[in-house]
């Protein structure tokens, strides 16, 4: 096995460049938003010099499938590709990269799939298993209109394969009405899950985010290859958390809308939609309360990407180019609730005032606080403590 | 006259032959082959690796932790077939039995339009009629008929329940059939020669009922055994049954040796347990014939 | 059948048996419908969730599965895919049944052997070997591109959804063939018709309830299918993949508008398949042992 295909993202370089977002961030705190904004604009009018504008959307026909997160796309949107770019999209759904990694392997060379989002520290091994096409930029012209902040990461240094798409974070949402004392951290999770939240409890479905806020609760960094530490997490979540699970799933904001649980760990956008979720089904949100994961949380950024065997790359292609024009990068953020790569997105969601805002754009301490993932020599292990973690939960 | 065609005898039943010899038997196979194979490193192509064999994949799937998930599908399996069985004999002798010709058309449909509609839909529906402030949950508490709302979605009651609805029109047409078949004379001679009512059914009626029920039973347990849509509907973490696991190793936990195993020591145990169904429908009719040996002495 | 009903009537006087079997009956067939019911109102839902209601939206969701093209591609496949499996199973069940019937031999054993492990294995296990066994190159080798390059997702799910339902046909075709006197088909061929034509006009139109019967079963198993489909499916999203993938996010309203919509092409099914049976002259206790198999 090549060395590259182990070693995916080097999370401090990724820290290396927030800090440049940081003092962005920094510099919008001291000067208000729409200083931001202005900033953000001064990218796009270049990126667009480049590319020629972005008045035409590029067209194409057919249908093209989707495989991607669920509640990850405007269903709008959605819809509305076929007018806007004459693509009629399939969407089909997977709840983790694994999932992902292994559909498309197992049915490698006629998956049938055409687009895909996997996020970043997954990419090298897909890379290497040949799954992704090397992308063609000059059929995305609006490709210069992401934030080049995001460009050109570990796991991908010439975006050959990949073009960022969105980025959030993960922490947890609760009923402030059943348990009354303040949350703050990811051992407040634990805790609360075996106590008030017991068997009312809802976990991540994936194997990272199964682990990670253990190894967060407990100062280990989530990337750590050491036997002992996965034994001890192995340990503490079959035995601990395990019984108090009520299910594990990746988007509880329609559950929890429906009372099924009182405690939650969800990404940033999945949490925020469950406020509009609650209010939607006439309840009330007010006493539910999110909660970065604390002391640290992870950082994860999602791309499109085209399988390698895809049927309808130029309509993959009219999708992408698409979604990178801010309007609709806008209108797709206004839904699901993440900080997406276009630029000039942020200026948009404040100057429309979304709600709840603090969800979906971190503070530069939040920022500091967040750690990439890499796939590295303990995925097997990780995979099999999850296994574990299921099969105890049901017993 | 012409002459016969000299084909062999299974010429007909070629087409069936080939498609589950390539389609059923050859993939089993390697399933069973793929059990004994290991999970290549992050990053290798391929899923499985066969250039070293073991016991391992069983050794990881017989752990405590998958010894539990294994118990529990076939408990909760076989509970939800006893349900069906409990639940369905009486619906079906009361069709068989004692409804009129036109009620008997009826209830059939009725019993069977359910079956028809999405089973994914259908299952869901259930989320609907126990949600937390749903209508069944309002009018419980209006009516101070409960002090709190019923809370079962993401419970193995939940699983339970759901199975048994899925499931009940499986169990009910093939009892069903087998009592509509009884000759009523039988019947009425058990209960001339002075059995009582309770006797006949448990004497004649539940014997020439076993057929009905053994199949019932393999036609409800079978799928249930290996469901695992309404576990991942309804039961939340606790609805685990090995039929989601199997699913989690093959597709979502990129770990098709450990899957394959699993798939394999399911067939084991759902091969054991029909053979232990056989065996009682064997004895149930052996019994029969002792009873009917019996009654013939006596009436004579 | 008039005997029977003439026996019970007899002895009307006060039968507790056929009152709370009456009872208990109707209970039953209300646990039955109630999903029924709550599925049939909340695709009706004006809200943006099948499961939560939030005010009355008439047939806005029915509007949306055809307007939508993605969620119409789905509804297609399903069919297309309940109609290529059920012909499989139609063809293959009626040969092979027939041939179990009047052909038997030694080779009878091995097919009712292979024939049960068919119907005892978890739709889990069928998918994951098929999906292994269509793409796996190790075992493919010498077919680039996975066994016979069965190419397209539809092709897999005919294969997939044909597997279970082709026994079942067998099994039916069996039975109906070994309640009939094989007399027809001997005069048939004494009077100097070839065999293919013994085939074609005598035996033929004797096994149409039970293929018509057979077909149903098929087509309601394969429009139902989530298991198989989900291991070989993939692109060829059928409806009931589609809502598995809502479990993964948020179930729409549309999920209950196509489940109603597709329950009423199979209640129409039925009807007819129940008419033809019922103008070959069988009584509904028979029609209900062809479709309960």
């Amino acid at each position: 096995m090549s060395n590259q295909s182990v070693r995916i993202l080097a999370p401090a370089s990724f820290h290396r460049s927030m800090v440049s977002r940081r003092s962005f961030l920094a510099l919008g705190a001291g000067m208000g938003l729409v200083l931001l904004g202005c900033g953000d604009d001064e990218v796009a009018p270049a990126a667009n010099d480049t590319s020629g504008g972005t008045a035409e959307p590029v067209k194409a026909s057919g249908t093209v499938a989707l495989y991607t997160w669920g509640e990850y796309h405007d269903p709008d949107l959605v819809d509305e590709a076929s007018d806007a770019i004459g693509v009629a999209m399939i969407v089909q759904y997977y709840a983790s990269n694994e999932e992902l990694i292994a559909k498309l392997e197992a049915t490698k060379g006629n998956s049938g799939f055409d687009l895909i989002v996997p996020t970043g520290p997954y990419l090298p091994q897909m890379i290497s298993k040949e799954l992704l096409l090397k992308l063609d930029k000059a059929k995305i012209p609006n490709f210069g209109n992401i934030d080049p902040v995001y460009l050109g990461r570990e796991w991908d240094p010439t975006n050959d394969y990949a073009v960022p798409r969105d980025w959030g974070s993960t922490g947890y949402i609760y009923d402030s009405s059943v348990i009354t004392r303040e949350l703050k951290t990811w051992a407040d999770y634990f805790d609360a899950a075996a106590n008030e939240a017991s068997g009312q409890t809802s976990a991540l479905d994936t194997s990272d985010n199964v682990l990670g806020p253990y190894f967060w609760a407990n100062g280990i960094s989530w990337n750590t290859e050491e036997e002992a530490d996965l034994d001890a997490a192995e340990k503490f979540l079959v035995e601990e958390f395990a019984p108090h699970i009520k299910a594990f799933d990746s988007y509880p904001s329609t559950a929890i809308a429906e009372g099924a649980y009182v405690l939650s760990a969800a990404w940033n956008g999945d949490a925020r939609q469950a406020y509009l979720r609650i209010a939607d089904a006439g309840g009330d949100p007010e006493p539910w309360k999110w909660v970065l994961g604390a002391p640290k949380t992870e950082i994860w950024m999602d791309h499109y990407a085209i399988t390698a065997d895809a049927k309808n790359p130029d309509g993959a292609y009219a999708w992408i180019n698409w979604m990178l024009e801010p309007e609709i990068a806008f209108r797709d953020l206004s839904y699901i609730g993440y900080n997406m790569t276009v630029a000039g997105t942020e200026a948009l969601a404040t100057a429309a005032a979304l709600d709840r805002l603090d969800m979906i754009y971190f503070t530069a301490d939040q920022l500091a606080s967040m750690e990439g993932g890499i796939v590295n020599t303990a995925q097997n292990r990780k995979v099999e403590i999850y296994n574990n973690v299921k099969a105890a939960a049901g017993a | 006259m012409r002459r016969r065609l000299r084909a062999p005898k299974f010429l007909l039943a070629i087409p069936g032959f080939v498609w589950y010899g390539f389609f059923y038997a050859i993939p089993v196979l390697f399933i069973v082959i793929n059990s004994f194979g290991y999970k290549p490193a992050v990053g290798e192509k391929g899923s499985v690796r066969l250039d070293r064999l073991s016991f391992d994949n069983y050794r990881n799937v017989w752990t405590v932790q998958f010894r539990q998930v294994f118990a529990n599908t076939m408990v909760i399996a076989g509970l939800a077939t006893l349900i069906c069985i409990v639940v369905g004999l009486p619906v079906a002798y009361f069709i068989a039995v004692k409804a009129g010709n036109r009620l008997k058309a009826l209830l059939l449909v009725l019993v069977i339009v359910p079956f028809w509609m999405s089973f994914f839909v259908r299952t869901s529906a259930w989320k609907i009629v126990f949600a937390q402030s749903g209508f069944l949950n309002n009018f419980l508490l209006d009516w101070s008929l409960r002090d709190s709302p019923i809370d079962i979605i993401g419970s193995k009651p939940a699983v339970l329940l759901a199975l048994v609805y899925n499931y009940l029109p499986l169990m009910i047409f093939p009892l069903f059939v087998s009592l509509d078949r009884i000759e009523p004379e039988l019947r009425e001679a058990s209960k001339d020669l002075g059995a009582g009512r309770i006797k006949t059914f448990a004497s004649v009626t539940i014997p020439l009922a076993a057929p009905g029920i053994a199949a019932g039973a393999l036609l409800t347990f079978i799928p249930m055994a290996g469901d695992f849509v309404t576990a991942t509907i309804l039961g939340g973490a606790k609805g685990n049954m090995i039929g989601a696991s199997i699913y989690n190793f093959a597709v979502q936990g990129q770990d098709t040796p450990k899957g394959a195993a699993a798939a394999v020591v399911l067939i084991m145990l759902i091969l054991m347990v029909v053979a232990i169904a056989g065996v009682i429908v064997g004895l149930a009719k052996f019994g029969l014939s002792l009873n009917r040996r019996v009654s013939l002495e006596v009436a004579s | 059948m008039n005997a029977p009903t003439a026996v019970v009537r007899r002895r009307r006087t006060f039968d507790v048996v056929r009152l709370l079997g009456g009872l208990w009956t109707s209970i039953v067939v209300i646990f039955l419908l109630i999903p029924i019911v709550y599925v049939i109102i909340h695709s009706m839902n004006g809200g943006n969730s099948f499961n939560i209601w939030k005010e009355w939206g008439g047939l806005t969701w029915y509007r949306e599965l055809f307007d939508n093209r993605s969620l119409r591609a789905t509804l297609v496949n399903s069919f297309k895919a309940a109609i290529g499996s059920t012909l499989i199973a139609v063809v293959i069940g009626a040969l092979a049944g027939v041939a179990l019937v009047r052909r038997r031999g030694r080779w009878t054993r091995w097919f009712m052997a292979l024939l049960f492990l068919v119907l005892v294995t978890p739709e889990v296990i069928d998918g994951f070997a098929l999906l292994r066994w269509f793409f796996e190159r190790d075992f493919n080798s010498p077919f680039e591109n996975g066994f016979l390059g069965i190419r397209g997702g539809m092709v897999r799910l005919w294969i997939g959804h044909s597997l279970f339902s082709s026994a079942v046909v067998t099994l039916i075709v069996r039975a109906r063939l070994q309640g009939l006197d094989e007399s027809l088909e001997e005069a048939a061929a004494d009077l100097g018709a070839p065999p293919a034509r013994v085939f074609r006009q005598v035996t033929l139109p004797l096994m149409v309830p039970a293929l018509m019967a057979g077909a149903m079963l098929s087509f309601s198993f394969s429009l139902d299918n989530v298991i198989v489909s989900s291991f070989v499916g993939n692109d060829s999203s059928t409806f009931p993949l589609y809502l598995l993938g809502t479990v993964k996010s948020s179930t729409r309203p549309t999920a209950g508008s196509g489940a109603v919509v597709l329950f009423s092409f199979t209640l129409v099914f039925a009807a007819v398949t129940a008419l033809v049976l019922r103008r070959s002259g069988q009584s509904s206790s028979e029609i209900a042992a062809h479709v309960a198999g």
